[in-house]
Order: structure tokens, then C-alpha cells, then sequence
């Protein structure tokens, strides 16, 4: 491979300092030394690589066209094109291109439509340019599936990682947002074991399946799914209308998925035991947010539920705060499950919905909760059994914290074990804990 | 022999096929021609054993992997579907009795195991008397060290008088959490197993004699300090009670400076200070009726 016989790479060297200026081009070259330039690879005119830090970073050059495109995931490239991670990956391409494993091309997607035509008359029905461009994206899935349903693990070395994050990226930027996820997940195949990584292609390609049934027009997508498959925006008008509800937090979590930040506040209902989840999604590009948490009882006067499985997702829209007593969460806990055969109900009506989101949040009132060695577990009256994860801070604190059996609720996302079912904890819930800061433990600050 | 075993079995039947159809996507599916026949026969036992359906799904795992190397096209749905099927079965077995081993309650430490650290207790230094809905209660800071971190309201434990000087050290009980003003909040607890403690000297900086304008109370900082109120204008400030603000309107007349509670733009009075000179000692006036005062 020669990138300087290219027309776009091949004054890129002269006119590097002066595109990204003096700071950016000297540290670039100096990540570059380093050795900080990871998972080169070349596709046709496309080079990927990430350049390692505290947080990696992605970047994309395109030389296949006269003029160079240049893309990174970094803050600063939103300011200046040639970051300091672009100086690095161009000076490893220009002069150690040997560096870079050569790999097939993704296909190439078609151009975008033009945005005029959103305009025409009754445009609900997809543009043929969309529907191309989506039927590119899925061909570039099929190529992934069956390179990894044939190599297995072994097929995701480091030379793939550059170009899985442009396949993902590619798949997402088609609003086909849980395949995308999936292809984004396969990065860090490192960390995946072997029955992850099972799980992970069982699910891509059932995915796969069902968007492309769905693009095809074989199948109407059941709109409960259409949210997690294609990444489906909801308006506010096809929102469920609700009222009058009384809320608290239970839980908070804080994930991100590559693309988006996003941060759950899980919030029961006093007088049903009913879970919602109130969530803020902020893309990642555009910084971080940090949502204000709830600590007293929240009278929802106007809200609205989208469509999905439970726990079902709710906006906000009107809402008083008032105080948050012992007995609101002594008569929500009585409406919680108290026995194993419910969760596994639970369970297997989420496993009915294959394309629901991954996780099954459920609360749990158990008659006990057992050790051995470091297994900890939760039983309830006939010694049914499911299995908990905990921080082993939550191990040491929570005996000397918890009430009687049934004046507590564990929260967290149920899932099937190697034997039984798993609990990953999130927070436990009581009226009556020894425990100075509120119903939930852990603590739930800072509050709004 | 009870009916949960023969369920467990099944189970654990079910999850070592699962195991290995994973080993087998896992390794690719070029390397599962060689596991074909075993497969093949694995689902004739299971339709054998009543589940004919998932029996189906592996003999066309066999059958997409049955010649070396399989087909592209046939293996990852065969294989897919059989695990999704295993899967969802395994979830309608009702197998849930607790792993073999010996287990102990959550409380009992294992034998040999890491030493475990139980929540450190709360520290909490009460203040002043408050009215509230459900009775006179207590405004207390739990302290940090000797940062004042949170303000708390206690049910009244004891006959000693221990404003300021003393710490209530043990357990709380979690009783409310009420806003205050437009963005803050206050909970209410319960002592229990408590002992109480004299504070250190230096974790104090108030100087009843010299009061000063925002002074922090702590010398760890926080949220208690000292301020002076506007007379005039009562509204301005968040108070826990409306009895408060009517104490302190009558009590204005003897000083304007408060303990008070201070979270950003939020000011919630809690006493009012009276300070002393040569031959007359501080007090402290209690907003609830009537604005008694002690010496401090």
C-alpha cells in the first residue's frame, strides 16, 4: 500500500502544521512516537485507527476523493478537523503505512437524500434513498455475521476493532440503532467470554432478521419495539397521557453506549408497586449532563408513557414536590413480589419479546437473605432461590442496616443464570432501614 | 425423590446444551462439523424426552454443520434458533432451589472469610428546637468530620440540653424527607442505639460574643453559618415551619442574627443568637411559640 500515490494524501505532509497548528501537530507527532496509534487498518480509501489515552479515540480518514475528509471522536476535532489524534493516525499513515493492515471496504452507502424532499406533500413513506442506504447497512451486517459466525471469537483480533467502530457507526448514523449497538459491543471484544460473545451474535443476527423483515415490508414492527430497533423518536402526541400519579426514586444509573449518555431514574409508583423509568439521552458529542435527581414524593400532574415493555418510560412534563414519607414506601413495598415463581413470570414474558431492552428491572421482597463464601442469595417463603450480585461494600454494610425480612425491597435487573436466576442489585428500598439518608441505599444524592 | 430434582435435572440438562451450542458459536462454526453426530443424537434424546420441538432445532444444527467445512448460509440460524429455544425453555422450568453448600443468614460472617466493615455510625449535632407537623423536633447537622454535611430533623431523645456542644452518635431511622424552599430538603429521623459524645474543641468556630456576618459554624465548613436577617422582609427566607418565622418576628427585637441553614441561594433560619458581653452569656432563642431562650 502507497497512501502518498493517493491525490488527497499526497501534499498532506507539507501542509499538516499548518491545517492543524503548532500545538496540535507537535503533540500529535508525539503520540505518534509513542506508539499511541492503535488497530491501523486500511479499506480500500478509508484508513481507521484509534489513538489510546485516558479515553480512546476514533479516527476515520478518507482519501477517496481529491479533497481529504477527516473525522475523530474527540472533543476538540468539533473545533478543529485536524486534531491532535487525526496529526497522529495522518503521520503513522504517511510514514509508516505498513503499520495499517489492509481489510476488505465496507460497501459504500448511498448518497444522503436530499433534504428538500421532507418537504414534499404526504412524505411519510421512506425515501428509495433511504431505504438503499439502509439495505447497504444491513449488507455490511450480513458480511460481519458471517466473518464472525465462521472465525468465532478468534475472528475479532485487534486489526478489526478500527473497522467494527466504522461499521457500527455506520449502521447507527442509518437510525438502525440496536444493531449498531450490538456491532459497537463487539469492540470490546476482549473483555467478552465465550457465551457473551454467543450471546451477542444470537442477538445481531435475530435483530438483523427483523429489520430486515420489517425494511422488506414482510412484517409490520410492533411499535412496543420500535424505539430500541430503529432507534424511533417519539412525539409527544403518541405519548400515553398520564396523571396523578405519586413517584419516588428507587434507583439511578449512568451508562453510555458509545453514542449517548444516558441516565436512568427508575421511579415506583406509591400506590401500584408500578416501575417507570424517567430517562435523559444526551449524545455524547455534545457533552455530558448531569440529570437532577429526585428525593422527596413527586405528584405528577401531566406526563406522558411511551410505548414499550415494563418498566415503561415516562416524560415529565408537570410536576409538584411534596414530602416523602415511611408510609409511602411502607405501602409501596407491599405491592412488590415476594416470591421467585413471580420474577420467573416476569422473566419469561420479557424473553417473549426478543427485542426489548436487555435488561428486566424488577423489585424483590424476600424472607432472607443467605451467604456462602462469596455467593450471596436472596430466598423467599418456600425457599425458592435467586441469586444476587452486590458491591462488596453493600455485603458488609447491609446486615447491620436492614429491617425484618419483609420491610425490604431489592431492586435491580433480573436476568437468567447459569443455575437459576441472577439479581444485579441496584438498591434496596425500606421504611424502616438504619440507615439516616432516605429510603433507598445507597445514597441517593445529589438531589433536585 | 422430589418432583423440584427431576426439574433440576432437565435444567441442568438444558444449560450444558446451551454451554455447548456457545462453545460452538464461539469457536465458528467451521470447527462444529465435528460435533454434528453428537448434536444429531442430543436431539433425538430430548424428543425422546417429550421436548420435540428443541429436538427439531438441534437436528438442523446437525444438519447445517454435518459436512466439513458447513455451509455459510445454514449454520448461524440453525444454531441461533436452537440456542434462543434452549434458552426460553431453560426460563419456563420452574428450577430454583438454592445451590448445595451450607448457607448462612447475610449477617453471619463466612467461616474464613475477608474481614468486613459494617457502615460507620452517624454523627449528628443538634442545634435547636423547631415545631413541626408532627411535633416539636429537633434541627441537627450531621457532621462529616468537622464539615457540617446535611441538615436533619430528629425526634427529641434525652433531657440533656445539648445545643452546639454535644454529638448524638449511633444509628438513624429514616422517618421523611420534606422540600424546603424551591430546591433544597431536609429529612427527619429517629435515634436509635445512640450514645452521646462532648465535640472536640477545635471543631467549633462559633463565638457567641463576636458574631460575624456568614461565619461558618464548623470548622470543617458546610452549611451552618451565621447570618443576619432582614427584618422587614421574613418572606425572603425558607423556613421549616410557619410558627418560625412568627417566633422570629418577635424575637427580632433582641438580636438579628440566626443559625441558619445555607445551600446556595436558599437561607433557612433555624435560631436566633443573642450575644453576650462582659457579665452576660450568649443565648440561644428557639423559634418555636413563645421563643424561649437559653444561655448557650
Amino acid at each position: 500500500m502507497e497512501p502518498k500515490a493517493h491525490p488527497a494524501l499526497a501534499d498532506l505532509g507539507g501542509r499538516l502544521r499548518e491545517l492543524a497548528g503548532d500545538a496540535a501537530y507537535t503533540a500529535g507527532r508525539d503520540y505518534m512516537k509513542k506508539g499511541l496509534v492503535k488497530q491501523g487498518s486500511v479499506a480500500g480509501t478509508k484508513a481507521y485507527a484509534s489513538v489510546a489515552g485516558s479515553t480512546d479515540y476514533r479516527v476515520t480518514i478518507d482519501f477517496t476523493a481529491d479533497e481529504l475528509k477527516v473525522v475523530c471522536t474527540c472533543p476538540a476535532h468539533r473545533r478543529s478537523k485536524y486534531c491532535k489524534h487525526v496529526v497522529a493516525v495522518s503521520c503513522l499513515l504517511l510514514e509508516k503505512p505498513e503499520q495499517f493492515t489492509a481489510v476488505d471496504p465496507l460497501p459504500e452507502a448511498p448518497a444522503a437524500p436530499k433534504a428538500a424532499a421532507k418537504k414534499s406533500g404526504t412524505p411519510r413513506k421512506k425515501a428509495p434513498e433511504t431505504v438503499q442506504m439502509r439495505a447497504a447497512g444491513l449488507e455490511t451486517v450480513d458480511r460481519l455475521l458471517a466473518e464472525l459466525a465462521a472465525g468465532g471469537l478468534m475472528a475479532l483480533g485487534p486489526d478489526k476493532a478500527a473497522l467494527i467502530a466504522a461499521a457500527g457507526e455506520l449502521v447507527r448514523s442509518l437510525k438502525l440503532r440496536r444493531l449498531g449497538n450490538l456491532i459497537m459491543r463487539l469492540q470490546r471484544a476482549q473483555d467478552l467470554s465465550a457465551d457473551q460473545f454467543a450471546d451477542l451474535l444470537v442477538d445481531l443476527w435475530l435483530t438483523r432478521q427483523a429489520v430486515g423483515a420489517h425494511l422488506d415490508e414482510r412484517v409490520a414492527l410492533d411499535p412496543k419495539v420500535a424505539v430500541d430497533l430503529l432507534g424511533k423518536t417519539w412525539r409527544d402526541e403518541e405519548l400515553e397521557s398520564v396523571t396523578g400519579l405519586q413517584l419516588f426514586e428507587i434507583a439511578y444509573t449512568n451508562e453510555n453506549d458509545g453514542e449517548f449518555q444516558i441516565e436512568t431514574a427508575y421511579l415506583a409508583e406509591v400506590a401500584t408497586g408500578a416501575v417507570y423509568a424517567d430517562k435523559l439521552i444526551t449524545p455524547m458529542k455534545i457533552g455530558t449532563s448531569t440529570k437532577g435527581r429526585l428525593r422527596h414524593l413527586m405528584l405528577l400532574d401531566e406526563g406522558g408513557l411511551y410505548p414499550g415493555a415494563a418498566p415503561r418510560r415516562i416524560k415529565v412534563r408537570r410536576m409538584r414536590r411534596a414530602p416523602l414519607a415511611s408510609e409511602h414506601v411502607a405501602r409501596f413495598l407491599d405491592q412488590t413480589p415476594t416470591t421467585v415463581v413471580e420474577l420467573r413470570r416476569l422473566l419469561v414474558e420479557r424473553l417473549g419479546e426478543p427485542f426489548g431492552p436487555p435488561e428486566l428491572p424488577v423489585l424483590f421482597r424476600p424472607a432472607a437473605l443467605v451467604a456462602q463464601g462469596d455467593l450471596v442469595g436472596a430466598l423467599d417463603r418456600a425457599s425458592q432461590f435467586v441469586e444476587l450480585t452486590m458491591p462488596e461494600k453493600w455485603r458488609s454494610e447491609l446486615p447491620g442496616l436492614l429491617p425484618e425480612a419483609g420491610r425490604y425491597a431489592l431492586f435491580g435487573l433480573l436476568e437468567q443464570a447459569g443455575r437459576g436466576l441472577r439479581l444485579r442489585c441496584l438498591s434496596v428500598i425500606s421504611d424502616a432501614m438504619q440507615w439516616g439518608r432516605g429510603p433507598v441505599y445507597p445514597d441517593q444524592r445529589p438531589g433536585r | 425423590m422430589s418432583d423440584v430434582e427431576p426439574m433440576q435435572e432437565v435444567a441442568d440438562r438444558l444449560r450444558r446444551l446451551e454451554d455447548r451450542l456457545e462453545r460452538l458459536l464461539a469457536s465458528g462454526w467451521r470447527n462444529a462439523w465435528a460435533e454434528a453426530a453428537a448434536l444429531a443424537a442430543e436431539g433425538e434424546a430430548l424428543a425422546e424426552a417429550g421436548l420435540p420441538g428443541l429436538g427439531e432445532r438441534l437436528a438442523q444444527v446437525a444438519a447445517a454443520t454435518g459436512s466439513a467445512p458447513a455451509s455459510d448460509g445454514d449454520a448461524l440460524p440453525a444454531l441461533a434458533m436452537a440456542l434462543a429455544a434452549t434458552r426460553l425453555l431453560r426460563a419456563r422450568l420452574p428450577a430454583d432451589a438454592p445451590p448445595p453448600g451450607a448457607w448462612a443468614p447475610l449477617s453471619a460472617p463466612a467461616p474464613g472469610a475477608r474481614k468486613r466493615t459494617s457502615a460507620p455510625p452517624d454523627r449528628v449535632v443538634p442545634v435547636c428546637r423547631v415545631p413541626h407537623a408532627e411535633g416539636e423536633l429537633w434541627a441537627c447537622v450531621r457532621l462529616r468530620g468537622a464539615h457540617a454535611e446535611e441538615l436533619l430533623l430528629l425526634q427529641p431523645t434525652g433531657e440533656r440540653r445539648p445545643w452546639l456542644r454535644h454529638a448524638l452518635e449511633g444509628s438513624l431511622c429514616w422517618q421523611a424527607r420534606h422540600p424546603l424552599g424551591a430546591s433544597g430538603d431536609y429529612q427527619v429521623c429517629t435515634a436509635v442505639n445512640h450514645t452521646w459524645a462532648d465535640l472536640e474543641p477545635d471543631a467549633l468556630l462559633l463565638v457567641p460574643n463576636d458574631p460575624r456576618k456568614d461565619q461558618l459554624i464548623f470548622s470543617g465548613g458546610g452549611g451552618l453559618r451565621l447570618v443576619q436577617l432582614a427584618p422587614d422582609d421574613l418572606n425572603v427566607y425558607a423556613w421549616l415551619h410557619p410558627a418560625m418565622m412568627e417566633a422570629a418576628r418577635t424575637a427580632l427585637q433582641h438580636s438579628q442574627w440566626a443559625l441558619a441553614w445555607v445551600e446556595g441561594a436558599l437561607v433557612a433560619p433555624l435560631a436566633l443568637l443573642i450575644p453576650g458581653g462582659l457579665f452576660r452569656r450568649s443565648k440561644l432563642v428557639h423559634l418555636v411559640p413563645g421563643a424561649p431562650a437559653e444561655a448557650l
